[in-house]
C-alpha cells in the first residue's frame, strides 16, 4: 500500500496530474468541503478504480477529471495543459476530444439509435457524416453490438446500453475513460461482460479509471485509490 | 460548427401534439400578416392606379375671393377666370400643357333620366392631359366639332347607363351594365339636343375637382362658349414640365393671374390652385401608413404564435435537460447547445410560415377569381387586388426569424446556461 495522506504524485510523464484540488460547496448555512486539498498522478495506460463509499467525495473527483466541473481551489493537469481554469467552451473542447464518459444509467439519448448515440461525439469535433457512420459503426461491431446499430436505447438491455455508452465514449479515441459504477445498473453476467471489455481496453493501453463503491470491482483494477471525506486515504496498486 | 441535425428533429417529433398546434398558431399568424400585407398592398397600388389618371398629375386652377384690397379687387369679390387666362399660363416656360373646362349649368337628359353630373365644355387637347380612352365604335372631339360648335356630347359610362337604361337604381354593390350603344342618341342639355358621338371606356380616375370619369360628360368648349358668351370658365388644368418645380409653378400661376387681374399677387385666396400629384403623395403616405397598421396587426398575431413557441421551447428544454448534459459531457458547447434550440425554434416557424404563406397565396388566388370588375366601389377603388409581392413575402419571412429568434432566445440561453454536471443530476 502507498498511503501518503491526501497526496499521491509521481513523475512529470502524468497523464493526470491534480494538485491540491478542493471543492467546496454551501449546503446552507454550512460549507461542505467535497473535496479537500486532493493531489494525484495517474499514467498514461493506467487501469485504476477510486473507491470510496457514498459522500466520500468519489463523483466530485470523477467530475473534476472529467472537466464536468471546476475545482475551487487548486490546479489539474491533463496532458500537462492546465485545464482547471479553462472557460466552459474550451472545457467543452477538452471533453469532447480527451475524455470518454461511462455512466451507470448509460446516458444515451432516448430517441436516438444505437448508431447516432455513437456518432454523436464526432457530430460535435466537426467530422463529416459518411466517416462519423463509419467509425461508430465500427466500434458498435467491436463491442458486440453489429446487429444493433439502429436499435434505440429502449430496445437494448442494461447490458447492451452500456456497450453502446462505452462504443460513445471510445469514438473519440480520448486519454482517458472514465466510468462511474458502469455496472452498479447491471446484472451479474452483463457487469462481468462490461469488466472483460474494459480489460481488452486496458491491454491496448488505454487510460481507464472506474469509480465505484464496490471493493469486488475495484480488486480487478491495477490501483486503488481509497477516498473518504474529500480526502485521499489509500492508494494501493495491485500486483 | 455541425448541429446533430437529425437528433433536433427527433427531439422536436417526440413532441408532436404541442409542436403540431405551434405549427398551426405560426400559420395561422403568418395568414394574418401576410394576407393583411397584401390586402393593403392592393389598395395602394389600386389608388395609385385610380390616382395616376384623370386629374392625378395636374395643377388644378380655379377663381377663388379676394382677402386684400388691391385694385380692382376688393374683400370678398369673386375672380372669374376666363379662357384667354389660359394663354397666359401656356406662356409660362415651366408649363407643358394646360386645357380650360367650364361646367355647362344645366344637366344633360333623355326622356326623364337625368345624369348626376353637369357636362363639362372641354377642347380636344384634354383628352391627353387625362389619359382617358374612348370605347371602340365612338370618338372623342375633333378639330371640326370645335370650328363649327357642334352640338356633339361624349358620356361616361356611369352617365350613358343612367340616361339609357330602363331601370336607373343605384347600386353600390352591383353596377348594372349599360343596355344599349349610346353613340348616334340624342340627348337634351337643358333645351338643346346633343349627338352622342363617343363613351368613355370605364375607369377609375376623377378629374377636375374629383368628378369619377364614369360619372362625367363632355361638350365641345367652343360650343358651350357659344351659348355662355361672357360667362367665366371653371378652370384650367395645368401639367407642370417633368422637371419643374410644381409647388413654384403653382405660385407663379397664381401670381401670373393676380397681376392680370390688378389684384396683390400676396392675395393667396384669390387664385385656388391644388397639386394634385402632391395630394395624391400625401394620400399615398396615409396608405403606406394603413399598410404598416395592418402589418403590426398582423405582427402581434405573430408575437403571440412567438409565445406558444417561446413555450414549446422552454418545455422542451426542461425535458431534455439530462440530454443536455450528455450532449454537454461528450463535447456540445454553450453556443452549440444554444444553437440547438434556436434551430427547433426556427424550424417551427419555417414549417408553419410556409404552410401559413401557402394558405395566403390559395387565398388571393382565390380572391382574384371573384368576379367585381363592374362593382362601382371596386373600380372606384382602382380595382384593388391583394398582392402577395416578394417585399411582403420577404418582410413576412423576416418577421417569422425576428419572431423565431426572440421567442427561442430566453429557452436556448436557459439551456446553454445550465453546467453539464448539472444537467446530468436533474431528473
Amino acid at each position: 500500500m502507498n498511503s501518503n495522506n491526501n497526496t499521491a504524485i509521481s513523475g512529470s510523464e502524468d497523464l493526470v496530474m491534480l494538485r491540491d484540488i478542493s471543492k467546496h460547496y454551501k449546503s446552507g448555512e454550512e460549507e461542505v468541503r467535497a473535496l479537500d486539498c486532493v493531489s494525484l498522478s495517474i499514467k498514461k495506460g493506467e487501469f485504476l478504480s477510486i473507491l470510496g463509499p457514498s459522500g466520500s467525495g468519489k463523483s466530485t473527483l470523477m467530475n473534476m477529471l472529467g472537466c464536468l466541473d471546476t475545482p475551487t481551489m487548486g490546479e489539474y493537469y491533463l496532458d500537462s495543459k492546465d485545464v482547471s481554469a479553462l472557460s466552459s467552451h474550451q472545457l467543452a473542447g477538452i471533453r469532447n476530444k480527451s475524455i470518454g464518459f461511462v455512466f451507470q444509467s448509460f446516458n444515451l439519448l432516448e430517441y436516438a439509435s444505437a448508431l447516432e448515440n455513437v456518432a454523436l461525439p464526432l457530430v460535435y469535433r466537426g467530422v463529416k457524416s459518411a466517416e462519423r457512420k463509419k467509425k461508430a459503426a465500427a466500434l458498435l461491431e467491436r463491442v458486440g453490438l453489429g446487429d444493433r446499430m439502429n436499435h434505440k436505447p429502449n430496445q437494448l438491455s442494461g447490458g447492451q446500453k452500456q456497450r453502446v455508452a462505452i462504443a460513445r465514449a471510445l469514438v473519440n479515441d480520448p486519454q482517458i475513460i472514465l466510468a462511474d459504477e458502469p455496472t452498479g445498473a447491471l446484472d451479474s453476467k452483463s457487469g462481468a461482460d462490461i469488466e472483460a471489455l474494459f480489460n481488452e481496453l486496458h491491454q491496448e493501453g488505454r487510460t481507464l479509471i472506474i469509480v465505484t463503491h464496490d471493493n469486488a470491482l475495484a480488486q480487478r483494477t491495477k490501483r486503488i485509490i481509497n477516498i473518504k471525506d474529500g480526502k485521499i486515504i489509500a492508494d494501493e496498486r495491485l500486483a | 460548427m455541425l448541429l446533430p441535425m437529425r437528433q433536433i428533429f427527433q427531439e422536436m417529433a417526440a413532441e408532436k401534439v404541442r409542436l403540431s398546434l405551434t405549427i398551426l398558431a405560426v400559420a395561422w399568424a403568418t395568414l394574418c400578416i401576410a394576407t393583411m400585407l397584401a390586402a393593403g398592398e392592393g389598395l395602394r397600388q389600386g389608388l395609385i392606379r385610380s390616382s395616376e389618371n384623370g386629374n392625378g398629375k395636374l395643377i388644378y386652377l380655379t377663381g377663388g375671393y379676394a382677402t386684400i384690397n388691391s385694385g380692382n379687387f376688393y374683400t370678398g369679390k369673386e375672380l372669374q377666370i376666363k379662357s384667354e387666362d389660359l394663354d397666359v399660363i401656356k406662356a409660362l416656360p415651366s408649363v407643358k400643357h394646360a386645357q380650360a373646362s367650364a361646367i355647362w349649368d344645366e344637366r344633360a337628359s333623355y326622356k326623364d333620366h337625368r345624369t348626376w353630373q353637369n357636362p363639362l365644355a372641354v377642347f380636344p387637347g384634354y383628352q391627353a392631359l387625362t389619359g382617358l380612352k374612348i370605347v371602340p365604335g365612338g370618338r372623342w372631339f375633333n378639330p371640326l366639332d370645335i370650328k363649327e360648335q357642334r352640338k356633339v356630347i361624349i358620356l361616361g359610362e356611369s352617365a350613358a347607363i343612367s340616361l339609357f337604361n330602363e331601370s336607373d337604381d343605384f347600386d353600390w354593390i352591383n353596377t348594372p351594365k349599360l343596355e344599349v350603344d349610346p353613340v348616334g342618341k340624342k340627348v337634351k342639355v337643358g333645351s338643346e339636343e346633343f349627338t352622342v358621338i363617343g363613351l368613355i371606356k370605364r375607369s377609375s380616375a376623377n378629374i377636375e375637382q374629383g368628378i369619377p370619369l364614369n360619372e362625367s360628360l363632355f361638350v365641345p368648349f367652343t360650343t358651350w362658349k357659344r351659348f355662355h358668351q361672357n360667362s367665366a370658365i371653371s378652370a384650367i388644368n395645368i401639367e407642370p414640365i417633368a422637371s419643374a418645380d410644381r409647388i413654384q409653378v403653382a405660385k407663379t400661376v397664381k401670381q401670373v393671374i393676380a397681376r392680370k387681374y390688378g389684384a396683390s399677387i400676396e392675395d393667396d385666396q384669390l387664385v385656388q390652385v391644388q397639386d394634385m400629384l402632391l395630394r395624391q403623395k400625401t394620400m399615398r403616405q396615409f396608405l403606406i401608413g394603413l399598410q404598416s397598421f395592418l402589418g403590426i396587426i398582423g405582427l402581434v398575431t405573430l408575437g403571440v404564435a412567438g409565445i406558444g413557441i417561446a413555450n414549446v421551447m422552454y418545455a422542451t428544454v426542461k425535458r431534455a435537460t439530462k440530454d443536455i448534459g450528455v450532449r454537454m459531457a461528450i463535447g456540445a458547447t454553450p453556443t452549440t447547445i444554444r444553437l440547438h434550440y434556436l434551430t427547433q425554434s426556427l424550424f417551427t416557424m419555417s414549417l408553419g410560415g410556409m404552410l401559413g404563406l401557402s394558405l395566403t397565396y390559395l387565398l388571393i388566388v382565390l380572391m382574384q377569381t371573384l368576379p367585381l370588375t363592374g362593382n362601382g366601389l371596386y373600380d372606384q377603388l382602382g380595382q384593388p387586388k391583394p398582392e402577395l409581392s416578394l417585399p411582403i413575402v420577404g418582410l413576412v419571412i423576416f418577421a417569422l426569424g425576428f419572431v423565431g429568434i426572440l421567442a427561442a432566445w430566453f429557452p436556448a440561453n436557459r439551456a446553454a446556461g445550465i453546467t453539464p454536471l448539472e444537467a446530468l443530476q436533474s431528473e
